[in-house]
């Protein structure tokens, strides 16, 4: 899988989308009802170039930050169409985030949130 | 050992007994310390997201025996979505970690940050991908997370149907990893001769 830098996340950065540890990725098995007491899911069938194609499209929407470097920076969009479950609930929404520092490169990865997640603290892009 | 070998590191989270391994490239280790390896680590050991579920998991996991459900990712090389399974409300298995395989190791060390590091929600299976292998990486994940308390005896119940007998465990794996190819499945003619009275026609013709 290729982490070639985007231009986005902001590009002066060098920021690569990353898998993360896949905790977000589809499963076989996967259920709506499994993401009250685990991590949020993209849909099943959902492809590393689709999530990769829905977070770097999140970072690079102009408005969808929702904190700047140095540091964590997040990002949210609202995609339009279901594209996972988070606290068992369909959401539509994307949630990214990009970390690291000089030394261990820096990274971005992303999963659907849904608008009931605390995070969000009852905003919505 | 070339510069692109994989090596691993143990190193503990700040003022902590919890820990867990960095792999890494040698050329990537040569560049960072190991207390700059343990300042990764301890940011990244316990995700904001997960870390409501840490007393769930330990109340569950403080139990003689648990049962792990298992389910495969759908992307290769396949991880492994481990859940424990609460015995106070088995229907909701709660989830613990991801469960990788040395291959998910090698191409997550390709993407930025190029260190891949063992979290409380990231265990890495060590050796081939077997019922004894993924046990003993699950009895690790809770040693390493949970260093005060006693490992619990784990039963596995992989996806997608509860597996006790551990021949139909190991055969269940076998097929997830190394799916079945024409030369390994078992049924069926080893090798395909056409009916002599076709071979003399097409002979003929």
């Amino acid at each position: 899988m290729s982490t070639s830098p985007t231009a986005s996340c902001p590009g002066r950065l060098s920021c690569a989308w990353s898998q993360h540890d896949r905790s977000h990725f589809p499963t076989h098995g996967s259920t709506q009802a499994k993401t009250q007491r685990g991590p949020a899911k993209y849909l099943p069938g959902t492809t590393p170039a689709q999530m990769r194609a829905i977070e770097t499209a999140t970072v690079a929407t102009p408005g969808a930050a929702r904190s700047q470097p140095p540091g964590k920076s997040e990002y949210l969009r609202d995609v339009g169409a279901v594209i996972g479950w988070d606290k068992g609930e369909e959401t539509t929404l994307s949630f990214v985030e990009c970390s690291g520092g000089d030394l261990a490169g820096r990274a971005f990865h992303g999963r659907p949130m849904a608008a009931s997640n605390h995070k969000l603290a009852g905003r919505r892009p | 050992m070339s510069g692109g070998a994989l090596v691993n590191l143990d190193v503990h989270v700040n003022g902590s007994m919890q820990h867990g391994r960095a792999f890494l490239t040698l050329d990537a280790l040569r560049k960072m310390s190991e207390e700059t390896i343990g300042s990764l680590l301890s940011t990244r050991f316990v995700d904001e997201d997960h870390a409501e579920r840490l007393p769930l998991l330990e109340r569950a996991l403080s139990q003689p025996s648990v049962t792990i459900e298992t389910y495969p990712g759908e992307i290769p090389p396949h991880e492994l979505h481990a859940y424990v399974v609460d015995a106070e409300a088995p229907d909701a298995p709660i989830f613990g970690c991801v469960l990788a395989p040395l291959a998910l190791v090698h191409e997550l060390m390709a993407e930025a940050p190029h260190v891949v590091l063992e979290t409380a929600t990231f265990q890495v299976i060590d050796g081939d991908v077997t019922n004894a292998s993924v046990i003993s990486a699950i009895e690790a994940w809770v040693g390493r997370v949970w260093p005060a308390i006693r490992v619990p005896a784990v039963r596995l119940s992989p996806w997608p149907a509860h597996v006790e007998a551990a021949d139909k465990g190991a055969a269940l794996y076998k097929l997830l990893w190394f799916p079945p190819t024409v030369g390994t499945v078992p049924s069926g003619p080893p090798t395909f001769s056409p009916p002599s009275d076709l071979t003399d026609s097409e002979r003929a013709a």
